[in-house]
């Protein structure tokens, strides 16, 4: 015992009292999160119903639905799909299947890193220099589906090679053993069992691109529009940026309390759900793979 | 190979019975070599006895020894072994890389634009002098849509260094306290359950916080505390530390649980406590994963925009207290984006200002990128 | 259940063997005659990866007909050596040959060589059971599918032949469109059997194909291999293995060819002090 500063029992309290207090603190976040869900459910239950969610706003936005916002931010999330997830699935091929480790894959994977950890708006400033302005787009659905297709881009891409690399080598060499070339074992063998996989990766970044703000006020997004867009180069309303505006900047501010619940409740509803879609197909996958 | 398989075909119907017998002695033996146990080696080694073999050429063995060829004499004749591709494969794998290329290459594409945008800034143009680049970094006063602008983005770089710092003063402990939750303390169902559970708050929409923070924490503050307004920098920092808690929170728990179980039973086996355990084992194997993870949540916080747009309150100043209402670089990109000229001078101080946000997330990717390669290659 | 085995691959055999059944009949009687034909002839084969060499300066003859196994410690180069009889190492970074070798007389290596084709020629099983992760039937139609065979019903009967010849039809009949995966470990090794045999290979190369199952498992494969009748190359790090199956036996020793001769001959008057010492058990 003379090793030890303090008793035996001193350790034990001590032991107990700090798997306390992480408990505690996990305990804390958790009802953190449960409060805040119950709380947006809860405000924005009230406002929503069939009206809601098919009718245009009128009177300035203190009546009416949200229809063309729910449909502009569709547009947008699978817009951006049609971007990021060819380009992403390209990349992650390349990564995982073709690289040689050379400075040239090193500045690769350095680069898709960090492109991830750079902020949105910054996105944002980007895309409405090289879409809006360079490439004439002007503010419109295609500019913010380009916009948010290179941002997820460097999600879907580092999910994909992720799932790319889980499948074993053993699959790629026995598919070459048996003649196929190397895009053959791709395409025939790696590919489908890493399928399931990316698009989980995709499913994620597409719920991340419907929840986006930022990139879209300075790309696409417009505070009203009498019409669904008919065209890529329509300006879109967004449930992010219908949330900002009646919450910042509306003519009524408190009277649209419900409204901008309510408008909260559709998007998580959205980005929540392909959350969840996407977490319970991961841990389906990882049950049932075999390899 | 037709004139073989004739040969063959020819050959098949005495091949037939040969083939039973394959290796093992007279054909009449068949009966034997099905029933061969494998176990039974004796009997099987009386069978390889009976069969004799043909000399083999081996040229070590015939004459005196060759000589050995040395390394350097094999390494000249060797020639390199690469894989040939077919006309299709070279130009899928073109593509591929394209893809590649094209998901680094907006790094590049995203430092020429905001450079190009912005650059114009330090020049003077139109009569009205160029900003310099101290007077732009330090300058306190932000005025851009002044009659004579001021362009000064030192208030915006402290508002945004102090709601990172400070949301991350309370993410940490929060997040890192999950993270061991997680790893060390949850039972496998907990945590089955809590991690995806926390996944989960990792995606709620900002914009959806921000109006909780508009809604909830800034009336709160204002009447607890009696401030003039609840959109400061705490009510940012507080909602800015819900969305990077469960970053930190997750990417610390992978970090716990790639240390080896190993060195954990060791500490057990040596009569540690589990606090111990953790305390001493396990967290100091995982810290280049744990600083990883907090540097991260760093990034997120200095990057995130709607947040602190709505409830940062949106002062351009150099906060002195918790309880000062800030303007950080993101906000301020959202909020005067929409009303600038593009190419005016405003315009190119807001991607000025891009550029700077650019480099600091960019700077802090680099240093957790470097913490996560020097902790894996020290494993 | 072995006749069963046995009888489905001496068809096989002879298919993949054009010159095998005139080899055997000139040693009616004798085994494998001395005039057996070789299958793949290594001469002065060294091999790098990197600046590591591999293998240094190795030749030999690989019977056609016969199951030939490579023993050693393992990193001996044995290994190696298999997997550059069907070129597989084109696809690691780094590596370099000196030397040839000539599967019936063509260059493995040489310009004209087509991999791919070479890849058909000899196939390949691996030291761990790695079916695709699809039906049963799918793994067994990859090869036939890849060169082009698309009409079901040859396809059906390609695949009632492969399993037969690797002796697992009575098996998985009933369950060909059946997830490969769900299969014991001993039976996905012979879909993956089956599966290179739908090629119609000359020669076989197996590389530790029991080291992942367990003993029941890896005496059906034993028996299938005894009984294949077909040239069959085997690495194995078991020597009792060796000297139960093989009908000669190649001794690799840090990447060098020691010693290679009749299995009997190596086993029990062994040329060299160190193939005594090995197959003793002093090292290894």
């Amino acid at each position: 015992m003379f090793l030890f500063g303090y008793s035996k029992e001193a350790r034990k309290r001590r032991d107990q009292l700090a798997t306390l207090t992480i408990a505690g603190l996990a305990g804390f976040i958790l009802l953190v999160l449960a409060a805040l869900l119950v709380y947006i459910f809860v405000q924005g239950i009230s406002a929503i119903n069939w009206e809601f969610l098919t009718q245009f706003p009128r009177q300035s936005m203190t009546k009416g639905g949200i229809l063309p916002a729910i449909v502009g931010t569709l547009y947008l999330a699978l817009g951006s799909m049609v971007i990021s997830i060819p380009l992403g699935f390209g990349a992650a091929i390349y990564l995982a299947e073709y690289a040689k480790q050379g400075p040239l894959v090193s500045v690769i994977r350095l680069g898709v890193a960090n492109l991830a950890g750079v902020p949105s708006v910054v996105f944002g400033l980007f895309g409405l220099s090289l879409f809006v302005t360079t490439f004439g787009f002007g503010r419109s659905l295609l500019s913010g589906c380009l916009t948010l297709g290179l941002l997820t881009l460097p999600t879907v891409t580092a999910a994909a090679e992720e799932a790319l690399r889980q499948t074993p080598s053993s699959f790629r060499e026995a598919a070459l053993a048996l003649g196929a070339n190397r895009f053959q074992a791709i395409r025939q063998v790696i590919l489908p069992a890493a399928l399931p996989g990316m698009l989980t990766g995709a499913i994620l970044a597409l719920g991340r691109a419907a929840g986006e703000t930022a990139p879209i006020t300075l790309t696409s997004a417009t505070a009203y529009s009498p019409a669904l867009p008919d065209s890529p180069l329509n300006e879109a309303m967004a449930l992010t940026t219908h949330i900002y505006n009646l919450a910042t900047n509306g003519a009524n501010i408190a009277g649209t309390r419900p409204q901008q619940f309510g408008t909260a409740l559709v998007l998580m509803a959205i980005v929540l759900g392909l959350s969840l879609v996407a977490v319970i197909l991961r841990a389906r996958l990882r049950r049932s793979r075999k390899w | 190979m037709s004139e073989e398989q004739a040969k063959k075909k020819q050959g098949e119907g005495e091949g037939e019975v040969e083939a039973k017998g394959k290796g093992k002695g007279k054909p009449g033996e068949l009966a034997i070599a099905g029933v061969v146990s494998i176990t039974d080696g004796a009997s099987l080694m009386e069978e390889l006895d009976e069969k004799p073999k043909a000399p083999l050429k081996i040229p070590s063995l015939e004459g005196p020894p060759e000589p050995k060829e040395t390394f350097e004499e094999a390494s000249r004749r060797a020639i390199p072994l690469k894989p040939r591709l077919s006309k299709a494969e070279r130009g899928s794998r073109l593509f591929f890389l394209f893809c590649a290329i094209l998901a680094m290459g907006q790094m590049l594409l995203i430092m020429v634009f905001l450079f190009t945008e912005s650059v114009g800034l330090v020049f003077s143009q139109g009569g009205s002098p160029g900003v310099s680049l101290g007077s732009f970094l330090f300058g306190r006063d932000w005025y851009p849509t002044y009659p004579d602008p001021s362009f000064g983005a030192f208030a915006l770089i402290c508002g945004s260094l102090a709601v990172t710092l400070v949301s991350t003063a309370i993410a940490a402990p929060l997040g890192l306290g999950l993270a061991m939750f997680l790893s060390c303390v949850a039972g496998r169902r907990t945590r089955e359950f809590v991690k995806p559970a926390v996944e989960l708050l990792a995606s709620v929409p900002s914009v959806v916080l921000g109006l909780v923070g508009m809604v909830v924490i800034a009336p709160f503050l204002q009447q607890t505390l009696n401030l003039p307004t609840g959109l400061n920098l705490l009510n940012a920092s507080v909602i800015l530390a819900v969305m990077a808690t469960p970053t930190i929170a997750s990417l610390g728990e992978d970090a716990l649980s790639a240390v080896p179980q190993d060195i954990k039973d060791a500490s057990y086996a040596l009569g540690a406590t589990r606090w111990e355990t953790i305390w001493r084992v396990t967290t100091p194997a995982a810290l280049g994963g744990l600083s990883t993870s907090v540097i991260l949540g760093l990034g997120r916080s200095l990057g995130e925009t709607m947040v602190v747009l709505m409830v940062a309150g949106g002062a351009a100043q150099i906060p002195n207290s918790l309880f000062d209402s800030i303007r950080p670089l993101t906000s301020t990109l959202a909020a005067e984006m929409g009303e600038t000229a593009i190419g005016s001078r405003h315009y190119q101080a807001l991607f000025a200002l891009g550029v700077i946000l650019f480099f600091m997330t960019l700077a802090f990717n680099l240093l957790a990128w470097y913490l996560s390669r020097r902790w894996r290659t020290r494993r | 259940m072995v006749d069963e085995g046995n009888l489905g691959p001496k068809g096989q055999g002879a298919d993949g063997g054009p010159g095998g059944g005139g080899g055997r009949n000139g040693g009616a009687g004798n085994g494998a005659g001395a005039d057996g034909e070789v299958i793949i002839k290594a001469e002065n084969v060294s091999f790098f990866y990197g600046q590591f060499q591999a293998l240094k300066n190795i030749s030999l003859d690989i019977m056609a007909d016969e199951v030939t196994a490579f023993i050693g410690p393992s990193g001996c180069g044995k290994s190696t050596f298999l997997k550059l009889l069907n070129r597989m190492h084109d696809f690691v970074p780094g590596t370099r040959l000196a030397g040839e070798i000539l599967v019936r007389g063509t260059s493995l290596y040489g310009p004209e060589t087509d991999p791919v084709d070479i890849r058909r020629r000899v196939g390949m099983v691996f030291q761990r059971p790695n079916p695709f992760p699809k039906s049963i039937y799918d793994n067994i139609c990859y090869g036939p599918r890849l060169v082009g065979v698309t009409k079901k019903s040859d396809l059906d009967q390609v695949v009632e032949k492969a399993l037969k010849a690797a002796a697992l039809w009575d098996d998985v009949k009933d369950k060909l469109g059946k997830s490969a995966l769900d299969l014991s470990g001993g039976q996905q090794q012979r879909v993956c059997i089956a599966r290179a045999l739908a090629l119609e290979p000359e020669i076989l190369l197996m590389d530790e194909p029991t080291s992942a199952l367990d003993p029941i498992a890896t005496s059906k494969v034993e028996d299938w291999i005894r009984g294949a009748g077909m040239s069959i190359v085997i690495v194995t790090h078991n020597m009792q293995q060796a000297a139960r199956i093989s009908d000669r036996t190649a001794f690799f020793y840090m990447g060098e060819l020691i010693e290679f001769g009749p299995t009997l001959e190596l086993f029990t008057s062994p040329r060299e002090v160190r193939t005594e010492n090995y197959i003793t058990g002093r090292f290894g």
